[in-house]
Order: C-alpha cells, then structure tokens, then sequence
C-alpha cells in the first residue's frame, strides 16, 4: 500500500506539527502578557510603560513587542501568540465580527487622521474632491472617517470620488506625490511630515467631521479577560499612568516614540503631537464604538454588526481609574 | 495503471485532506477561525460565484495575467536565442540575469507604481517581472545546448543563416519552448497576487487581501481555491497544446520511461 513509508511518516509528523501549531494555547499564570503594538503615534503609552517601567510598579511582568501590521497583530493574537493588541478600533471591531474571540477594554489616542493633499494642488476643501482620485485603506481607520466626511460634505463615497486602495502608507505617499492620486487618507506624523518638507497639505483632519473620533484601542484576549481580571486591570492601571505622562510630557514622549519608531526626528513628532491634530486617551465610551462599528456596517466593510456586548468590556478600566 | 484508475487514486487523497479539513475544525482539533471548516469556505466560494463577482475576478486576474505573460515571451523567447547562440553577449549578460532573476515578483511593486501609477500597468508589468526571467534563462539553456553538428548541416547544404534559424533551430527549440512556457505560465498565475496588492479594485489578488484585511478567512480560503483551480486548468489546456505540438515528436522519444520505471 505505501511503497515509500518513511516519506509517509514524514509527511505524517509535519501535518501533526503543523495541527499543532493551530491549536493555540491558553494563558498560563505567571506567563509574561505578550503585548503586540505598531510603530504609531499614540501607541506610545505603551512605549513609555515599558521603557519608565510602570509594569515592574505594578508586579506585572509584560512583553512589549513591535508589529508590522494590525492585520498581524489580530492574527497573532488570534493564535494565543499575543494576549493583548493595540490597533485601530476599525481593525478591532473588524477581527470581533468575525468571531476572534477578543474585547476592547480601553482606547490609546483620537484623531491624528486626515486628508493629505499636495501644496499646489487647486483642492481647499472636501467638497472640492468631486471626481477626483483618494488613496485610502479599505475598511481602516483611514477609510470609514474618510466615507463619513465625504457623506458630510455631500458626496458619494462610492460614485462621486475614486477610492484607490492601498495597503501601505508609505505607498500611498508615494502616489500623492508622484501625483497618481489627487488626496490621500492619511495620519500623524506623515502629514506633518509632508507640510514641513513643503510638499504637502493637510486639507482637514476627520476631527472636523466627527469631533474627537476614536483611533487606536486597546484590545485583550477573552481568556485573560476569564482567568487573568487581576493582570487586565494592573496593565490599564499602567495604561492611565502613561496616558497621563505622555499628555503632562510631550516633548519626552516625543522623544520616546521616536526612539521606538527609529524614524522622524524630535521636533515632527512633538509637532504631531499637537492638541488640534490628536490627543493621547484611554476613556472610552460604549456609544463610539457603537458608531464606529454602525458606519463599518453600513458602509458594507462588515457583514453584521457585532452586539456591545461582543465589542467591550469596561468593567476592567472602571476598576482601573478607581 | 489505466487512466481511470490513476484519476481515481488522485481524486482519493483529495477526498482525504477535504474530509480532514472539515472535521479538523468542526471537532475543535483546530481553531475554526484559523482553519474555517471547509463546508463554510465552499458555500463562501458558491456564494461569490452565484453572485457574478468570482467570474469578474477571475477574468480580470486572466487578462492581466495572459497579458505580463505574453510580454515576457516575446521579449524572453528571442532574447534567450539570441544569447543562447552567442557566447560573447552571453558571458556579458550572464551576471546581470543572475543577480535580476531571484528578484520576488513583490519586491517589484514600489518601483512598479513609481514607473507605472496606479491600475492595470503596474499589475502587468509585475506579472512580466516575475516571469520574463525564469522564462529567458530557461530559453537560453535550451538554446545553448543546441546541438551545433546540425546547424552545420544546414548552413553546409546552403541555408541562409536566417533559414538556418527558422528551419533548424526553432523547431529544435520548440518542446524546450513549450515546456517553458507552460512553466512560464504557471509563474505568471503565482505573481497574480503580488501584481493585484496595490491599487486595483479587482481581481483575485484584490479579493484575498481586503478579506484578509477584514479577516474573512473563509474568503481567503475561497480565493486560493479559486486560485489553485484556475492555476491548474491553465496548465492542463497548456499540457494539451504541448502534446498536439509535438505530436510528430512522439515514438521517438522514451515516453513514459520513467512512469514504467518508478510505477510498481
């Protein structure tokens, strides 16, 4: 029957290995919570919790770790890799009505995106975009303030403007300026970047459209949530405390996000950290998210609404402010 | 082994991994939002098609694909000829192939969009990339062990050196060609991915990753297997084409040598 049984049994052992690999594994006690964050602006209450050591305050031992992409982090956490992620609530809520088995349990920035335009270019306000091409993400955070401030300003996001879908920021720089695209949906610190470097203009920040809207959140693992309350309400203890410092401390927080991202210098980041561009937050509040993840529905990013129920759970940072 | 039956023995270890990827997930063995079971995936796939939009994926992924492969023939095919039959330009190419070739068809994509903006251009010119090179170093191996005694030949009973390619050398070249292309080919469908990452509203490139992007495994799944389908009729109507070309060829060659030497 199998002439060739040691290649059979080869074959056999990687698909058990490779089984094994997907069948991820529950948080254990004392494991050190991998946390998974992007190089972005107001991620970096994490950056300062690792580096002024806020965790060992707390007893909490924690792993703090640079990935590339949200996608990748949801993934990630979706294996049992990460216990805790921090992205935009758009990829949250996106990786929630698809069933990944996570909660929102506080927020770490609002604001910060926009519309980038190039400096010469004839284009001063939204509705000035009728026809015209805009880079944007599908379904991110640069993609549904995006929609709703077009709606706003009267137009169709779907016929009355061209959409271009990128995956990458870098990317849809690159088209801006080259001039393949008209606008672009963006965030800090590349927009600021752009004006300093005298190429480019931010037309608006979506704040105009929908005051102070929720961007990156906090998100945990439904089992930590189950086993571990103590170690979610330590770490946004440790959540509020560099909150605070990085509000208290911009030019410090500058410097720490730049030593992070290992990019930008000083001085654009702590411009980017403007109060009228973004604001580093953890409250957050049960009705933005409902909205955000309304708008993704109606917009068709997601199939069905997730319940509030299945989007967060607060009672670890009401624990924590107490 | 009858044709029958070798059908059957493939379609058997099919049936195997169908049925392991349906249970593995159902009985939990395998977190379902990793591997969604492959029930959930086939009515995903169902559901594209009966809506129209699957075909209208795969037909623009075809034409893009049919059109970067066809560019990359008609620039490697006369190119690696050409090298194949001179050793100087040859020696002078050789590195410059050497180090182009591993480059991955996404490496290409920042310059494809600084050269070509947005749209299908870049998307072709990745899938030519990806392909042109593999197809070229193929043509040239080919083209360079080519036997000179019957060039000779037909240069000493009076051919033109023109005639001499088109009467000797291409259809010495022919299978070697074929087997390129269909090689060629399915290197094209691969790149299909790559090309369709950026600034396209279509295709199934496009498809897979705004699911991924949205993590709707099972229309990720649904696109690889559409993938993989398309990838693979491709190269069967191209296994066709090679067969009826080179049908004369047929007797004179130890066909199925090595079926009978390894099938017990």
């Amino acid at each position: 029957m199998f002439p060739r049984l040691p290649v059979v049994r080869l074959l056999l052992a990687v698909l058990l290995l490779a089984l094994a690999a997907l069948t991820g594994c529950a948080p254990k006690k004392d494991d050190p919570l991998a946390i998974g964050v992007r190089t972005a602006n107001d991620h970096a209450p994490f950056y300062i919790a690792d580096k002024l050591g806020y965790y060992a305050d707390e007893g909490l031992q924690v792993d703090v770790q640079l990935i590339p992409s949200n996608t990748e982090i949801v993934e990630a956490i979706q294996r049992g890799d990460l216990q805790v992620g921090v992205a935009p609530i758009t990829t949250a809520i996106a990786a929630i009505a698809q069933g990944a088995p996570i909660k929102i349990v506080a927020m770490t920035g609002r604001g910060s995106d926009g519309l980038l335009v190039r400096a010469d270019s004839g284009i001063q306000a939204i509705g000035d975009l009728r026809g015209k091409r805009i880079a944007t993400i599908r379904g991110s955070i640069l993609d549904v303030p995006l929609r709703q401030a077009l709606d706003q300003a009267g137009l169709d996001p779907e016929q009355d403007v061209e959409l271009v879908y990128f995956n990458q920021l870098g990317d849809m720089i690159q088209a801006l300026k080259t001039g393949q695209v008209d606008a672009s949906s963006n965030t800090e610190p590349f927009m600021t970047e752009a004006e300093l470097q005298g190429w480019g203009r931010i037309l608006s920040y979506y704040t105009e459209s929908w005051p102070d809207h929720p961007c990156c959140v906090v998100f945990v693992r439904q089992d930590l949530l189950d086993q571990r309350p103590d170690a979610v309400q330590k770490l946004l203890r440790t959540h509020i405390r560099a909150v605070d410092y990085a509000n208290a401390h911009p030019r410090e927080t500058a410097e720490i996000i730049v030593e992070y991202l290992d990019a930008f210098d000083v001085d654009l980041v702590e411009a980017s950290l403007a109060p009228e561009k973004m604001r580093i937050d953890y409250r957050i509040v049960a009705a933005e998210v409902e909205q955000m993840a309304g708008l993704m529905h109606a917009y068709g990013l997601i199939e069905r609404q997730p319940s509030t129920e299945q989007l967060l759970d607060l009672s670890p940072l009401e624990a924590a402010v107490k | 082994m009858s044709d029958l039956g070798k059908r059957l023995r493939g379609a058997s270890l099919l049936l195997v991994l169908l049925v392991l990827w349906e249970l593995l997930p159902r009985l939990n063995l395998v977190d379902p939002l990793l591997l969604p079971p492959f029930d959930r995936v086939a009515a995903r796939w169902a559901a594209l098609l009966m809506s129209g939009e699957l075909g209208a994926h795969v037909v623009i992924s075809l034409l893009r694909v049919l059109a970067g492969f066809v560019l990359a023939a008609l620039t490697a095919i006369p190119l690696g000829i050409l090298l194949g039959l001179r050793p100087a330009l040859r020696e002078r190419a050789e590195p410059l192939l050497g180090m182009l070739r591993p480059i991955s068809p996404p490496a290409w994509i920042p310059l494809a969009i600084l050269w070509f903006g947005i749209g299908n251009r870049p998307a072709v010119f990745i899938i030519w990339m990806g392909t042109m090179f593999s197809l070229l170093v193929g043509v040239l191996g080919a083209a360079r062990s080519i036997d000179s005694r019957w060039v000779k030949a037909g240069l000493t009973l009076g051919a033109s050196r023109r005639q001499a390619v088109r009467l000797v050398i291409l259809p010495l070249l022919l299978p070697a060609i074929l087997t390129q292309l269909r090689v060629g080919l399915g290197l094209a469908w691969m790149c299909v991915i790559a090309a369709e990452m950026v600034a396209v509203r279509q295709g199934l490139g496009y498809l897979m990753i705004q699911a991924r992007n949205l993590f709707q495994t099972d229309t990720v799944l649904a696109g690889m297997v559409t993938v993989g389908l398309v990838g693979w009729a491709l190269d069967g109507m191209l296994g066709i084409v090679e067969r009826r070309a080179l049908h004369w060829r047929e007797g004179t060659e130890a066909h199925g040598f090595f079926e009978r030497a390894t099938d017990h």
